[in-house]
């Protein structure tokens, strides 16, 4: 082909427009490197795109060249990149995205624990409070019941205290024939002059009713005072007598009788 | 605009090829605005434009020693950079949806009335006297980057039509510049 047909032929537009094929890409470089003309054809198409291009200019904002600037020669001199801690290297970032997935883990895991833990924490107070309170009151029931003790103690250490002189003397009254199986105890120290009494065994009275025990002093039975109680474990204290020679038991109405009822004697026994 | 004369293309290879200061600032105030203006035609975004410019300039300063002036003029060379960078910014995943329309074309041609540095004596008339139809193919192949499938769909042109109006419109276009010269 002759050089100005081929020039003319429009190929060369073809190729600076980019619509020419590959083969034709390759055949024009190739002709362009051998032939000057057509090196010169294609830059003056180029330049006559290069000025149409300047009608597009638009002026960048003035802070851009700085920036391309700054940008430009950091590339170019910055052969040691300065350690950029947004661009750490994939291997750091999936173990620090490990790290990180697991701190979330456990310190979910931790509060879940921590949770439980409180809610155990706080029922178990719940459940020490209310131990706390049954423990006080078991302790002031003790206090109660070992106070009693003591009174009871101290009751029974005078009992034997009594018991134990040399004075007091033992008077068992034993069941009249109509009560064979009644039995009851005085004791009385005859240097003191206290009586006191214990019922072994004697029915339970009826309603409206009260034992009471008699001291025959020279014949005569004199009123030693009300039995308040039939079941008592301690000795109860009747009135004193410095002298006597029979104690007996009768049934007698609430608030007893100034004069036995013989009928309804249960016990008797001599001195 | 450009403060210094224009300087032959050895010229600023020799300084670019330098790695200089000087060599950067003829770079910047020679090329940046006609650069950046079609940028914008591309990417739709001034900050977007601004990302695109500043890649570009470095891509082409650390690859000016691949310049083989055989192959075309330096900045055809550059514009190659600059526009295959748009291009890229556009088809990221991040601005993927936002198409590039078929209104650019027309955008483009309204920006010329608004270019605020008409620098070049008579370059408006011979745009002007320029066909809108060969305009539209001029600025869909040269300027956007469009492949010849991409601007013939774009177009509603054939392909057959398509390379008869592009070599009419560069032909016309010298003619055009010849006459002002």
């Amino acid at each position: 082909m002759d050089l100005n047909e081929y020039i003319l032929s429009g190929i060369l537009e073809d190729y600076v427009m980019g619509l020419a094929s590959e083969d034709q890409i390759a055949e024009i470089e190739k002709q362009a490197e051998l032939q000057p003309e057509i090196r010169n054809e294609i830059r003056k198409i180029q330049e006559s795109l290069e000025i149409y291009a300047s009608s597009f200019k638009m002026d960048p904002p003035e802070g851009l060249k700085e920036r391309v600037r700054s940008d430009l020669f950091k590339e170019i001199q910055g052969t040691m990149p300065e350690p950029d801690l947004t661009d750490e290297d994939p291997k750091t970032r999936i173990i620090r995205f490990k790290y990180t997935k697991w701190l979330a883990a456990a310190s979910v895991t931790l509060l879940i624990l921590s949770s439980i833990l409180n809610v155990n924490l706080f029922l178990k107070l719940k459940s020490t409070q209310k131990q706390l309170t049954a423990l006080i009151t078991e302790k002031e029931y003790l206090a109660q019941k070992m106070k009693e003790q003591e009174i009871i103690l101290t009751k029974a250490q005078d009992e034997q205290n009594f018991l134990l002189q040399a004075e007091t003397r033992s008077i068992v009254l034993q069941g009249l024939p109509k009560f064979p199986d009644a039995q009851a105890t005085v004791f009385w120290n005859t240097n003191s002059s206290e009586v006191y009494l214990t019922i072994n065994n004697l029915p339970v009275p009826e309603s409206g009713k009260q034992y009471q025990l008699w001291a025959i002093v020279d014949g005569v039975p004199v009123d030693a005072g009300i039995l308040n109680e039939t079941k008592s474990k301690f000795l109860q204290k009747m009135n004193n007598f410095s002298k006597a020679q029979a104690f007996a038991i009768t049934l007698e109405r609430k608030g007893g009788n100034s004069t036995p009822t013989l009928e309804a004697m249960y016990v008797m026994g001599k001195v | 605009m450009s403060i210094k004369k224009n300087l032959t293309e050895e010229e600023v290879l020799s300084l670019i090829g330098r790695e200089t200061e000087a060599g950067f600032n003829y770079l910047y105030d020679h090329y940046a605005s006609t650069f950046y203006g079609i940028v914008l035609k591309i990417v739709f975004s001034e900050d977007a434009a601004q990302d695109v410019l500043q890649d570009g300039f470095v891509k082409i300063w650390k690859n000016i020693s691949n310049y083989e002036r055989k192959k075309g003029t330096l900045f055809t060379w550059m514009l190659n950079i600059i526009r295959n960078t748009a291009i890229d910014y556009t088809r990221s995943k991040h601005v993927r949806n936002k198409i590039r329309i078929d209104d650019e074309i027309v955008g483009l041609n309204n920006q010329l009335s608004e270019s605020k540095n008409f620098d070049h004596i008579g370059m408006k008339e011979v745009i002007v006297k320029l066909k809108e139809e060969h305009k539209v193919v001029i600025e869909a192949l040269y300027f956007s980057g469009y492949t010849q499938e991409e601007a013939s769909k774009k177009l509603n042109l054939p392909l057959g039509t398509l390379k008869t109006r592009a070599r009419t419109a560069i032909m016309t276009l010298r003619n055009l510049l010849k006459e002002i010269q």
